[in-house]
């Protein structure tokens, strides 16, 4: 054997022994049967019922909470600042002889004093000392029977806005012609006191009249001229007035008020048993009064089902004492608030109805003490008279279709499907509510379209309360669904899980509910694993 | 044909009965080389040797060739089981030569090598086979109990370095050997499992879960042959006795040594009991967030151990102890002995052979032997050595030749292959 042989058979022998080191692990797989719990989720009462809804007792008793506002009353209604400030015409037919003008000279210049008429729409003892303007406007109207342009100054020296804004407007009104202007008075605060500041519903103005400085030469007054102002308020809205409101009686309605009992639920029907029921009245006025209910009447839209209220405080006067404000001149109030048990009343039979909208027909008697606040009744726009109703439901409710639907995003990018080989996924939901559920399970793509029906229809058993109406055992119902290769792919796919569920109470009965209530959802995992190593 | 080619192939993918052999052969622990004149010796070695009381070859041959193990091979592979699962696999392969001294010829020598050596180490309750092989949906409202398993892999290379002596005379002579290695680790991987059970609940609603465990990891999980991932030292020392014509006698301990592992390292502890009853669910946010995305080793490991370390560390090799001695007869025709090893930190500990040579004018050796191990079975197979002109040696044998080829047999394989050119 030579040298070269030799070395060739080393090299040889060298590869084929170390070809012998294993490069890479070895990956065998097969298949293995697993069954194991993968996700679990519990549903509480507050999941399905908003919170807002529900009280919990120290007995773990759930409360149910209604408390709904029915209506509001109108504050246009209480007090109105009368339409017509003023009428003011000048003759000058008793003039001897015609009287000439410059341009610029003043014909009438006078600052004067005149109250507003509240007599003519019958609001008696109206007494107001201060008001701010929240929208309107005011009307100007000038009529010149003159040979010469006119330029009329009008100003309510009374009428202030950002403190020292007065409201004051020059209109130039042609000659033998009548103007008609609108001018902005929102904002303004209006001092009624007059310009002594001892009297009420008083407006102080300013009035001028001038020959226009743009006339051109002598201009001559004569007996045959006239001049006619007349100023209106249009469209006012008061933010905010203080005085004395005078004893008067309102009447309110019929008029409708939306109401939405249950704002997030949708729900075909809702009854309960033994309800505490209360209406609640916010009175923000610095008014007392005598308040009524003639008629109150629910009304549910879709089914033409009306219920009126029945009951011994329907048409009876419910005092009612007037808010105290704290502020001076800042809008902080403490309201009168007063209670009224309706529990003897049909309120719950109102209510079964699921009503859409009162109706309501009041009447409200102000100041029936007089003068008691030595003129410091007031009121605010925004802060009105308030009626709400207050249920509260100890002993139980009966639900029937409550629908709830959720959409929540999905990410099943990350779950590991493809080595499932067969198998299925089994549903379990432990039910401690006394509800049953109908559920509809989809999965969703991006654009929320249906990509796969998980479950539909399915049908979760509610628990059977027992003797003392509490439930011991949850129902437990189990649902099979088999993983599919489609199904696979939807899940990995879906963006979206979104479902349905209509809730009822177990044996269409009153039910009480209790806030360690749950339903337990489990999904265990039951299929054949292939194992890659 | 098959056959024999399945025999070839065999010996060349390095199967051996022995955990390490030096340059003679200790079926017939003659050296060709005795005589002082020669100036270098180059040898190629490599052999390998897989077992295993419960699995059997058609089983780890299907696992070993990454193919898909079906039910029916784990169900006979399950009927076939103990109480423990013992499983293991010794791998070496390497070349080395020795330099004669100028000086004192056939008295001293230096040797240098590199080797590549591998050792897998397996020790499982049957019931953490079970639970691996076919889930635990079969064993749902039992108890499964892993009471005491081991996982151990570990696979480094070795540049050796290190001197010979023979002294004596031509009555009895003797030789010592040491060598130094510096160790270059790829890979390794400790997993123990103690006390620990799962109860799965007949329904699947939830999982009862008693976890003891350790583990120790290396950077990589399969890292290549040639990536290094660790550094350490050993040493290897070996004597013998011989008196020609008469007996022999051989003692030598590897693999004294330690291996410091660093880099990405994993060591992580899990000592808990709970229930696992799923995921919870956060309906605010995806319902996802909480599933691992990765059902990787690593991933898996991660969420198994929680809090792991990655600090370097250090493990011990595992050290083998092994002796043969063996008689001579009718004037060298036959020799006879046994040979033994001992690994003190694995679960299989011992190996152990009789065997019978037969010498056909020092060109041929033919040797039957009988192999028993820690895997409470016996072997046998057959070895083969010759010399070519006392110029070339080519050994190659395997003590598995009644259970590799038959694929319902416990597994049990192996071989080695030797060359060795003398100069």
């Amino acid at each position: 054997m030579n040298q070269n042989t030799k070395i060739v058979c080393l090299l040889f022998l060298i590869i084929v022994a170390f070809s012998g080191c294993q490069k890479e692990r070895p990956h065998p797989s097969w298949n293995v049967d697993l069954l194991a719990p993968l996700l679990i989720d519990t549903v509480k009462i507050s999941d399905i019922i908003s919170d807002t809804l529900i009280e919990g007792n120290p007995d773990n008793s759930i409360t149910f909470v209604f408390d709904k506002k029915l209506y509001e009353v109108n504050v246009d209604s209480l007090v109105m600042l009368p339409d017509t400030l003023f009428s003011w015409s000048f003759s000058l037919q008793y003039l001897p002889n015609p009287i000439p003008l410059e341009p610029g000279d003043t014909i009438i210049e006078e600052i004067f004093d005149w109250p507003l008429d509240f007599s003519s729409f019958h609001i008696e003892g109206v007494e107001l000392e201060n008001a701010v303007i929240r929208s309107g406007e005011i009307k100007f109207e000038v009529l010149d029977q003159s040979e010469g342009d006119l330029l009329c100054v009008f100003g309510i020296n009374s009428a202030v806005r950002n403190e020292a804004d007065t409201f004051m407007i020059a209109e130039k009104v042609p000659a033998g012609q009548n103007i008609d202007e609108t001018y902005d008075f929102s904002k303004y605060r209006l001092d009624l006191r007059g310009s002594e500041g001892i009297e009420y519903n008083m407006l102080n103005y300013y009035l001028a009249l001038i020959l226009h400085p743009d006339e051109q030469g002598t201009v001559y007054l004569n007996p045959a001229d006239s001049f006619a102002i007349n100023i209106y308020f249009e469209n006012i809205v008061i933010d905010y007035a203080k005085g004395y409101f005078g004893q008067n009686t309102f009447g309110f309605g019929p008029e409708l008020y939306d109401f939405s009992l249950f704002d997030d639920l949708e729900i075909s029907g809702f009854s309960m048993k033994d309800a505490t029921i209360f209406l609640r009245i916010e009175n923000n006025y610095g008014v007392e009064g005598l308040f009524k209910i003639i008629e109150l009447l629910a009304i549910n839209s879709s089914t033409n089902e009306t219920v009126p209220l029945q009951g011994e405080m329907v048409d009876s006067n419910l005092f009612i004492d007037r808010a105290v404000q704290t502020g001076n001149g800042l809008q902080i109030i403490e309201p009168f608030i007063q209670t009224y048990d309706f529990s003897n009343s049909n309120f719950t039979d109102m209510i079964e109805i699921m009503p859409d909208k009162f109706s309501y027909t009041i009447k409200i008697q102000s100041n029936i003490f007089g003068d008691s606040t030595n003129h410091n009744n007031f009121f605010y726009y925004d802060e009105p008279i308030r009626v709400y109703m207050e249920a509260e439901v100890t002993q139980g409710v009966k639900i029937e279709d409550m629908f709830i639907e959720k959409r929540e995003t999905w990410n099943g990018e990350g779950v590991k499907l493809d080595n499932i080989t067969e198998g299925r996924l089994i549903l379990i939901f432990k039910n401690g509510f006394p509800f049953s559920f109908d559920m509809n399970l989809f999965l969703e793509n991006e654009t929320m379209e249906t990509i796969d029906t998980l479950l539909y229809d399915a049908f979760i058993t509610g628990a059977q309360p027992g003797a003392d109406q509490k439930v011991e055992e949850p129902a437990e119902t189990r649902i099979s669904i088999v993983l599919t290769d489609n199904l696979k792919k939807s899940i990995k796919e879906a963006k979206y899980g979104y479902y349905e569920l209509l809730i009822n109470s177990i044996d269409d009965e009153h039910v009480k509910i209790y806030s360690d209530y749950i339903m337990e959802l489990k999904i265990n995992g039951d299929f054949q694993f292939i194992i890659e190593q | 044909m098959k056959q024999l080619l399945s025999i070839l192939f065999t010996i060349i993918l390095v199967k051996s009965s022995f955990a390490q052999i030096g340059f003679y052969y200790p079926y017939f622990p003659y050296d060709p080389a005795e005589s002082t004149e020669w100036k270098w010796q180059v040898s190629a070695f490599a052999n390998e040797a897989s077992n295993s009381n419960a699995f059997t070859n058609e089983f780890f041959n299907t696992a070993n060739k990454s193919k898909f193990l079906d039910k029916e091979l784990i169900n006979t592979q399950i009927e076939n089981m103990n109480d423990f699962v013992l499983a293991g696999q010794i791998r070496n392969i390497g070349v080395g030569a020795k330099i004669n001294s100028k000086k004192n010829k056939g008295n001293k020598y230096l040797y240098l090598g590199i080797e590549h050596r591998r050792y897998l180490d397996i020790y499982l309750d049957d019931d953490l086979i079970k639970l691996l092989l076919l889930g635990n949906k079969p064993f749902a409202g039992e108890i499964l109990k892993a009471t005491d398993s081991k996982y151990y892999s570990i696979y480094f290379n070795q540049l050796k370095g290190g001197m010979g002596y023979r002294f004596g005379t031509s009555e009895a002579n003797q030789h010592f050997t040491w060598n130094l290695a510096l160790n270059i680790g790829q890979n390794y991987d400790y997993i123990e499992v103690q006390n620990s059970t799962l109860y799965t609940d007949p329904d699947g609603d939830f999982l009862d879960v008693t976890a003891l465990a350790n583990t120790k990891l290396s950077d990589t999980v399969w890292a290549e042959v040639y990536q290094m991932n660790g550094l350490g030292l050993s040493a290897d020392v070996e004597y013998s006795y011989t008196k020609p014509d008469d007996f022999h006698f051989d003692l030598n301990l590897r693999n004294l040594g330690f291996i410091f592992w660093n880099g990405d390292t994993f060591i992580g502890e899990i000592d808990t009991n709970f229930v696992f009853d799923g995921v919870g669910v956060d309906t605010t946010s995806s319902q996802n967030d909480n599933l691992p995305d990765d059902y990787s080793y690593k991933s898996l490991r991660r969420i198994l151990f929680k809090d792991p370390e990655s600090s370097s560390f250090t493990t011990g090799l595992p050290v083998s102890l092994r002796f043969s001695a063996g008689k001579y007869f009718a004037s060298n025709q036959f020799y006879a002995g046994l040979n033994g090893t001992y690994y003190p930190f694995l679960s299989a500990k011992f190996m152990f052979e009789i065997f019978a040579t037969w010498n056909y004018k020092n060109k041929l050796y033919l040797t039957p032997v009988v192999l028993y191990s820690s895997y409470g079975k016996v072997n046998y197979g057959l070895c083969l050595g010759v010399n070519i002109h006392k110029k070339v040696s080519i050994h190659v044998g395997s003590g598995y030749l009644n259970s590799m080829f038959n694929k319902n047999e416990l597994l049990g394989k192996g071989g080695f292959v030797r060359l060795t050119f003398i100069n």
